[in-house]
């Protein structure tokens, strides 16, 4: 015999879009990103991983018969600012966009200043990397160099999707809807996050 | 069409002002791009097999060479191995394992469980008219094309297929052992392929949370959606860390970094172990991934086919998640030769053997829902019940590899083959061929020939367990994995007949396929058309017709009931059939 | 069926030569029977179902399976196998591993040392010839030979020159991978003389089938009189200037 209890839970379970509209497509929108996003993150926990058990392993750093490498300091605080700055330019565009369905005029201001910050961000790692070759450090000079060469590549190529996603927002003729900015605006903040962690293991420790 | 708000108007209940919208009308957005989920799972599905036939082909030569080393190839060698007169080649040989390994795990099992089966049924099952994201369907589906192109391009290299195993460790999978573009090639195949799982994992995890109709709790969910939903979430999570392998041993080849090459006294290096741990952190949990959607479509159908409510569904779920969680931390048990150190080895031990428990449960549960049911042997459940039986003796072995002790004997040894042949691939192949079976009414139109499928469960379960079990004996005798011809060792010669047996059940097993492939293919022309109910089920995907309405439902179901609301007497008088639909309120 | 297959399997084992590979057989042996088993009963139960249970004009028992019986069943299915097989194996494993593969002579003076070399394809041994210092012009170098004292523990440090290989000895129930970069270390004690094979165990190349080597046990007396040749034909082979042929090392101590 079913129980009564059966009956009684057939409320409407928390979260279900039938009632559609623009928040429940933002919390969709929301937990897809999540989910992709935790995704990411771990591609880059798993490359941080490598890094650290390879250093761990050594019993210096770099690695006993390696040279230093170049600290780079210059380049590599610019880069770091200009990741917090564009991660700050796109706050203020999800700002914008959460106060409404219409695109404030700030919003493309914000977007096209972070895309910016974006391309500048991915010239100085051009730069810096150019600048290590200049010095005589490749990435088959050994394992610190592999470290600083990929990381920066892999992180490069997802900084040139954020980028390049800012301006597929930018050229979008209607008004980027509300989801879909925040699922940019999130990924950037990822890509920035993990620069940061990038930076302190890599390039300070 | 935009990716998100589609689906948020389609959940709507139908009323005049948002009537349910129409398929598109080009042949390119219908059938080629098509956002679909049906579709979509489809072209998983159609994908899928025909790399199940390239990947089985390859075990046939292997088995061949296995059997006859040295002999050329009937009727095709002259063909695939002109440079050696037919004959298996060394170097080919090592290319078959690769290649076989590699297609079955990631171009053949994901695609037609998850790829095909998950988007075909997931919607379904859980009320929706459609994923969450159905764009990012589409893309996963043709990221997973262009994969397969690339790994096809890969057999036709200058210096020949990929060959460095499926696994393929450094350093024989760097510059130091394969030179040539194949396996630079193979890497980029598993990135792409791994980003079509991702994509997939972010919809699948998505919708199953937010698309769920109103009434479907999350214990009201058919078993299958629950494998499918924690098989994405172990994809989500553990396949990005096999993309970080694959970019290391990318860089590696490519640009020259030292990452898994190993130091020397000329020039420093990195560290090839490093390799098998980012690998095997994948590689535990993505065994389960292949088997989690087998194991939730067991559970259901065990219960369809016994006319009787899952045995201890929570339980059931609740082991699900405990292994999901425990595939974590068990990864270690693939590299206890490695010199680990003993507490690390004892530790992956005790943790790899803990899954036992759960798995243990999986089983009694499956027992206690066919026990004093009123059992139908049709060929779905025939082939639910085998890959219960298959996945039994394949999950006992495992324990043999859990024990650091017995799996320093029996590691890279054929025990190892047979006892993964048993779980992942017999236990996930009769899995997708249950699915096959089940669903085909559903996705088609169409019934398939009972007789038909009978005879070709009973052959492939049979040749399944003579196959890989007798695997395991030759394990046990010490007989080692990827050997181009066994004779080379004294101690393995004793066990060539043995060989040629577990060839003959093989290539019985490869025969027998034919009665599926001729099945499906008639069924699909000229079966019999499909009732919406033929099984006489009441989860959601068979109250609509078959194949369904493009948009799924016409009103979004209201759920009452869990999805086993079977044999229940009560019901059996108010509605005179032995099933309670999961959209229809239960008697009182 | 299953016995008969459990049986079937014993006689399979390569012929035991080491000194610990009963333990391992006693445990190889503890899992066949307890999973063969446990698989019958499975296959039992599932059989007597099919058998009992089957056709339509049968009325399906209706349960959830939710009853503390029903617990129960699951709670002690559980039980016995964590502790009838899992805990067993764990601990008798752990306790052999402790007393065998775990425990390398370090400190003991009656270790045979050897240093592996393994390539593609073949087996590279270094003896430390009778200064007992690895590395030196006395060293003894075989290809594929490997000759060790029977009763006495035989310690080896192994690396590899290109991929990673697998030092595998059947008749010794061990294995340890050979990586290129690093030492990985393998011991073992012959309890009997003879001659046995050595199996590459991690895929290498396509000619990974034929990394076979050979392993003699000899008597003390037999093994002191192969030294004395091979350390006169080593003298005579030793040429200071090829560097490359000097890839032995010094012997690692336990970390």
């Amino acid at each position: 015999m079913i129980g009564s209890d059966t009956i009684r839970r057939a409320a409407i379970p928390p979260g279900s879009p039938s009632g559609g509209g623009e928040a429940a497509a933002r919390a969709t929108v929301t937990v897809g990103m999540t989910v992709a996003l935790a995704a990411i993150a771990m591609t880059f926990a798993a490359l941080l991983l490598a890094y650290g058990i390879v250093r761990v392993q050594a019993p210096t750093w770099p690695p006993p018969g390696e040279l230093p490498l170049p600290p780079l300091w210059t380049l590599r605080l610019l880069a770091t600012v200009l990741a917090v700055a564009g991660s700050a330019a796109m706050h203020v565009a999800a700002r914008a966009g959460r106060t409404g369905t219409a695109a404030t005029a700030s919003a493309p201001l914000a977007l096209g200043a972070a895309m910016l910050t974006g391309v500048a961000f991915l010239a100085v790692q051009v730069a810096s990397l150019r600048a290590l070759g200049a010095a005589g450090v490749h990435p088959d000079s050994g394992l610190a160099a592999s470290v600083v060469y990929a990381l920066t590549a892999f992180h490069g190529l997802h900084a040139l999707v954020a980028v390049m996603l800012s301006l597929a927002l930018l050229m979008a003729r209607r008004p980027a809807r509300p989801g879909r900015l925040l699922a940019v605006v999130a990924f950037w903040h990822l890509v920035t996050a993990v620069w940061l962690i990038v930076f302190g293991a890599v390039f300070v420790a | 069409m935009d990716a998100c708000t589609v689906s948020e108007e389609h959940q709507r209940p139908t009323d005049p002002a948002h009537p349910a919208p129409e398929p598109p009308a080009s042949f390119w957005r219908q059938v080629v791009f098509s956002t679909d989920h049906k579709v979509i799972g489809r072209q998983f599905l159609w994908l899928g097999l025909v790399f199940l036939a390239v990947a089985g082909t390859l075990a046939m030569l292997i088995r061949w060479q296995l059997a006859h080393p040295g002999a050329p190839v009937p009727l095709v060698g002259g063909l695939l191995f002109p440079a050696s007169g037919g004959v298996v080649s060394p170097a080919a040989y090592t290319a078959l394992f690769t290649m076989h390994g590699t297609i079955m795990i990631f171009f053949a099992l994901t695609p037609i469980l998850i790829g095909g089966f998950g988007n075909f049924c997931l919607p379904l099952l859980i009320g929706a008219r459609d994923m969450a994201f159905p764009v990012l369907n589409m893309l996963s589906f043709w990221t997973m094309f262009a994969a397969t192109a690339i790994l096809t391009a890969s057999f036709f290299t200058p210096l020949g297929p990929p060959a460095a195993g499926w696994t393929s460790y450094p350093t024989l999978s760097t510059a130091v052992g394969a030179p040539g573009v194949a396996q630079t090639l193979w890497v980029l195949a598993i990135y792409l392929n791994g980003a079509s799982s991702v994509m997939g994992a972010v919809n699948y995890i998505t919708t199953v949370i937010r698309f769920r109709a109103p009434g479907m709790t999350f214990f009201r969910m058919p078993l299958t959606v629950w494998g499918l939903w924690l098989a994405s979430i172990l994809n989500a999570l553990f396949v990005p860390v096999l993309a970080a392998g694959a970019v290391l041993l990318f860089f590696d080849r490519v640009f020259g970094t030292r990452f898994f090459i190993a130091g020397s006294a000329i020039k420093p290096g990195g560290d090839p172990v490093l390799y098998q741990h980012l690998f095997w952190i994948f590689g535990h949990p993505e065994v389960y991934i292949l088997i989690l959607p087998a194991w939730g479509i067991a559970g259901d159908l065990l219960s369809f086919f016994s006319r009787k409510p899952a045995y201890g569904y929570k339980v059931t779920v609740g082991a699900l998640i405990a292994i999901v969680v425990l595939s974590g931390v068990v990864y270690g048990h693939h590299m206890f030769v490695t010199g680990m150190s003993p507490l690390l080895g004892e530790g992956f031990m005790v943790l790899t053997m803990l899954i036992s428990v759960p798995s243990v449960i999986l089983g009694v549960g499956w027992l206690g829902t066919v026990w004093r049911g009123s059992i139908r042997l049709t060929t779905p459940m025939l082939f639910a019940l085998g890959l219960v039986t298959v996945f039994g003796l394949g999950g006992f072995t495992g324990l043999f590899l859990a024990d650091v002790l017995a799996d320093v004997y029996l590691h890279d040894t054929f025990f190892v083959v047979g006892h993964f042949h048993l779980t992942m691939s017999a236990a996930v192949l009769l899995g997708a061929f249950a699915a096959i079976y089940f669903w085909f009414p559903k996705m088609f139109g169409r019934m398939m020939n009972e007789p038909l499928g009978k005879l070709h469960f009973a052959l492939t379960l049979v040749t399944v367990i003579v196959t890989f079990g007798l695997q395991l004996v030759l394990g046990y005798a010490g007989m080692q994995r990827r050997l181009v011809d066994p004779s080379a060792y004294a101690f393995l010669r004793p066990l060539m007949p043995l060989n040629r047996v577990v060839s003959q059940a093989a290539f019985v097993m490869g025969a027998a396929q034919v009665l599926f492939v001729v099945n499906f293919f008639y069924s699909l022309r000229w079966g019999p058309r499909a009732p919406a109910n033929p099984w006489q089920v009441g989860t959601l995907e068979w109250t609509v017709s078959s194949p369904p309405p493009h948009h799924n439902f016409a009103e979004i179901p209201r759920v009452f009931v869990g999805p086993h609301e079977l044999g229940n007497p009560a019901v059996k008088a108010a509605r005179g059939v032995d099933f309670q639909p999961q959209d229809q309120e239960p008697p009182a | 069926m299953t016995f008969a297959v459990a049986l079937a399997l014993f006689p399979a084992l390569p012929r035991d030569a080491s000194a610990h590979g009963h333990g391992i057989d006693a445990v190889l042996g503890y899992l066949t029977i307890t999973t063969a088993v446990a698989f019958s009963l499975m296959l039992l139960i599932l059989l007597a179902a099919l058998v009992l249970h089957r056709g339509r004009d049968r009325v399906a028992h209706y349960t959830h399976g939710v009853r503390p019986r029903d617990r129960a069943a699951a709670i002690v299915a559980g039980a016995v196998v964590l502790f009838g097989i899992d805990a067993v194996a764990v601990v008798r494993s752990a306790s052999a591993l402790r007393s065998g593969f775990w425990r390398y002579p370090d400190g003991d003076p009656a270790a045979y040392r050897v240093e592996v070399t393994a390539q593609q394809w073949a087996w590279n041994f270094r003896y430390p010839g009778a200064d007992g210092v690895f590395n030196t012009p006395d060293d003894i170098i075989t290809l594929n030979e490997l000759r060790v004292p029977a009763g006495r523990p035989v310690y080896l440090q192994l690396t590899s020159k290109d991929v990673v290989h697998s030092f595998y000895l059947p008749n010794f129930r061990t294995k340890i991978d050979a990586i290129p970069g690093t030492v990985t270390r393998l011991w073992f004690q012959p309890k009997e003389t003879g001659t046995f094979e050595i199996a590459c165990a991690q895929h290498c190349g396509a000619w990974h089938y034929k990394m076979r080597g050979e392993l003699t046990a000899l008597t003390e007396q037999e093994l002191v009189r192969w030294q004395g040749r091979a350390a006169a034909d080593a003298a005579l082979r030793y040429d200071a200037a090829d560097r490359e042929a000097h890839d032995g090392w010094p012997w690692m101590p336990a970390p």
